[in-house]
């Protein structure tokens, strides 16, 4: 087990190094540098930008940098926003609680959806209920995810008036008592998090379908039948439970989809999370603020799926021999 | 059967030049920018099934599988949609009489509501919807099939040399490739964007092509280890045929059902991401359309004019259901074992 968590940690690392390394050189041979960037629609005197170079080390050679850049990061150091003048650590630190939350509750609601209807099909495959919700879940998967906010927020934002369709916070919520800011905070919440969670849904039901019939198909389930035990049981205690080791699996693989779709979701619901920082950060060409959000998903991501491998590994027996 | 496609395929086309005079003329005359892709997005799948046919010329399988594509309703609905989509891409300046780009009462005729004149209605700057949808069907299809072709192309040759040379080459490909699925894909690009600033058509599609071959390599070098194993392939080296006869003529027509089916879902995927880079302001210069763009324009009169972000919207719904459905036939069509 040891030796394992070893190999993967060290793995791990292998990734997020080659994805720093991918930021860094992605940044350099991009026409300009920061200084350029940062004075573009600016006039200013040759000396101001060469101050600035010195100012930040661009003036170093480029193999000074790579390293000074690695030592940064390894120590945690993310560098400092050009636009907002303070630690990018702190930008960081400041969008991703919101960023947390909604991923949390979109997951939650990717995963209990999609597993619920997965089995459902899965247990009559190819039934006419089966295709139909084969039908919704592509409907689902196949929307732009930005597209269905907008029209989840005009239907149950603006026609129906039931939920708000912007930010995280209502403007009075620092006036509410705590029961009142709690329910501010689920209610602001609704909307985003349906969005992302529902296109995760059809990702993890399309999966889990295909799961929960190959288990249906296997001799144990024969046998479960064959034993006498209702179909309630063999459905959840013998399809469902060796259905689950594949959507941990799941887990670890949506992640990366889940980030990207958090940046749009956000966008759509002004909600201020990384997503939206980081487009902010495009938008002002504060680059050192994309980059590291970029490195700090994938980073995320990584420690996602390591999660996921030990996870696998303590539920399922099998792996554990080896 | 295939000569009767063919036959229908190239009387129709000559029946719509005939038709339709003004194609040929107005194909030449707009910026090539434009018009490219819109040949593109008929010329490269059909060029791309062409020599996959041609290729395996004389196999039987290979009526197999068109048989079962014929027969599968899944296909035959999203081939159609994706048909109608290309054509309609295609055939913009004759189905629609409005300049995509002009405004004609930018106070009088802002936002009206679909009417016969405007089926699509008019969006906030008195523009034509119905025409900037087909027009941005031109941009979103194009970069999307130069973005797969190039995908398809690096995430295979990625993939052979990963799983056929094995070793240190494998090791470095594979943890690119790893590091290459870790990075949020949308942020990657965003970065990207930030840095060059403006991007054309060839450079946003092969953004999109250069970041999304990771899946399939990962495909491929499965595909290849297994391949590796198999007798036919040893009995090929002890034949003593040449390494590159071994890639092109054993290799690469097994490779061939899976390529296809990822390619085919791929489009779906890129169109996708594409049109999500566009509404976050970097796709197709404005004031040309592109389904995206459409999109992130409207999300200012969304309450008050929701048709504007609307229609785009189903163009790529429609869109990315075509590909899957086209993906999923094929790969029940290539593959019996998995119906």
């Amino acid at each position: 087990m040891t030796r394992f968590l070893l190999r993967r940690i060290l793995h791990s690392v292998a990734i997020v190094f080659i994805v720093a390394t991918i930021t860094f050189l992605l940044v350099h041979i991009a026409p300009g540098d920061p200084a350029t960037a940062q004075f573009r629609d600016r006039p200013v005197s040759p000396e101001i930008v060469a101050q600035y170079r010195r100012d930040w080390g661009l003036d170093r050679p480029l193999y000074r940098q790579y390293l000074s850049y690695l030592s940064n990061i390894a120590r945690g150091n993310l560098g400092q926003s050009f636009s907002l003048n303070r630690p990018v650590s702190e930008v960081v630190r400041q969008a991703l609680p919101n960023t947390v939350f909604l991923a949390v509750a979109a997951l939650g609601i990717s995963f209990a959806v999609g597993m619920v209807i997965g089995t459902a099909q899965g247990v009559t495959p190819n039934s006419r209920f089966d295709h139909t919700l084969t039908a919704a879940t592509l409907a689902v998967f196949s929307m732009p995810i930005f597209w269905f906010g907008l029209m989840m927020m005009l239907v149950f934002g603006q026609w129906l008036g039931w939920f708000p369709v912007s930010g995280a916070t209502s403007p009075v919520y620092s006036t509410l008592p705590f029961l009142g800011r709690v329910a501010d905070r689920l209610h602001h919440l609704v909307l985003p998090a349906l969005t992302l969670g529902l296109g995760g849904s059809a990702v993890v039901a399309r999966f889990h379908r295909a799961e929960i019939a190959e288990a249906f198909a296997q001799d144990f389930i024969r046998t479960a039948r064959a034993k006498g035990l209702s179909e309630r049981d063999v459905v959840l205690r013998h399809a469902l439970r060796n259905a689950l080791l594949p959507a941990i699996t799941m887990f670890g693989l949506s992640l990366p989809v889940l980030f990207s779709g958090a940046v749009l979701v956000e966008h759509v619901f002004a909600w201020h999370g990384m997503g939206l920082a980081a487009f902010d950060a495009v938008a002002r060409r504060d680059y050192n603020v994309v980059t590291a959000i970029a490195l700090f998903g994938a980073i995320m991501v990584v420690i996602g799926n390591v999660v996921a491998d030990l996870a696998y590994r303590r539920v399922d027996p099998r792996t554990r021999a080896s | 059967m295939t000569r009767w496609f063919l036959i229908a395929g190239v009387s129709s086309a000559l029946l719509v030049v005939v038709r339709f005079p003004r194609i040929l003329e107005l194909l030449t005359t707009p910026a090539p920018g434009t018009v490219l892709p819109a040949i593109g997005a008929l010329a490269l799948p059909a060029a791309a099934f062409a020599g996959w046919h041609w290729s395996r010329r004389g196999h039987s399988s290979t009526q197999d599988v068109w048989g079962r594509l014929i027969a599968s309703k899944s296909f035959l609905t999203g081939a159609g949609v994706v048909a109608t989509l290309g054509l309609a891409a295609l055939l913009a300046p004759v189905l629609t009489s409005y300049d995509p780009n002009a405004q004609p009462d930018i106070l009088g005729a802002a936002t009206l509501r679909p009417s016969w004149a405007h089926p699509f209605g008019t969006d906030f700057f008195s523009r034509d919807l119905l025409s900037r949808v087909l027009y941005g069907a031109r941009w979103s299809l194009g970069v999307a099939l130069v973005a797969v072709t190039l995908l398809v192309v690096v995430g295979t040759a990625a993939g052979i040399l990963a799983g056929w040379a094995g070793g240190i080459v494998d090791a470095v490909v594979m943890r690119i490739v790893d590091a290459g699925i870790a990075i949020p894909r949308i942020l990657l690009l965003l970065v990207i964007a930030a840095l060059w600033g403006n991007l054309n058509f060839f450079a946003l599609a092969s953004l999109l092509g250069l970041t999304g071959w990771f899946g399939l390599s990962r495909i491929v070098r499965a595909e290849v280890l297994s391949l590796k194993q198999r007798p036919f392939l040893h009995a090929a080296r002890a034949l003593g045929i040449s390494r590159r006869r071994m890639v092109t003529h054993h290799l690469l027509p097994n490779l061939a059902a899976p390529i296809t089916v990822t390619a085919a879902l791929g489009i779906g995927n890129v169109v996708l991401t594409e049109a999500s880079l566009s509404y976050l302001g970097i796709g197709a210069p404005p004031p040309d359309p592109g389904w995206g763009n459409i999109i992130r324009e409207s999300t200012s009169i969304l309450l008050s004019a929701p048709w504007v972000a609307f229609f785009p919207g189903v163009a790529i719904f429609l869109t990315v259901v075509g590909f899957s459905l086209i993906g999923d036939s094929l790969r029940s069509a290539l593959d019996p074992q998995t119906r």
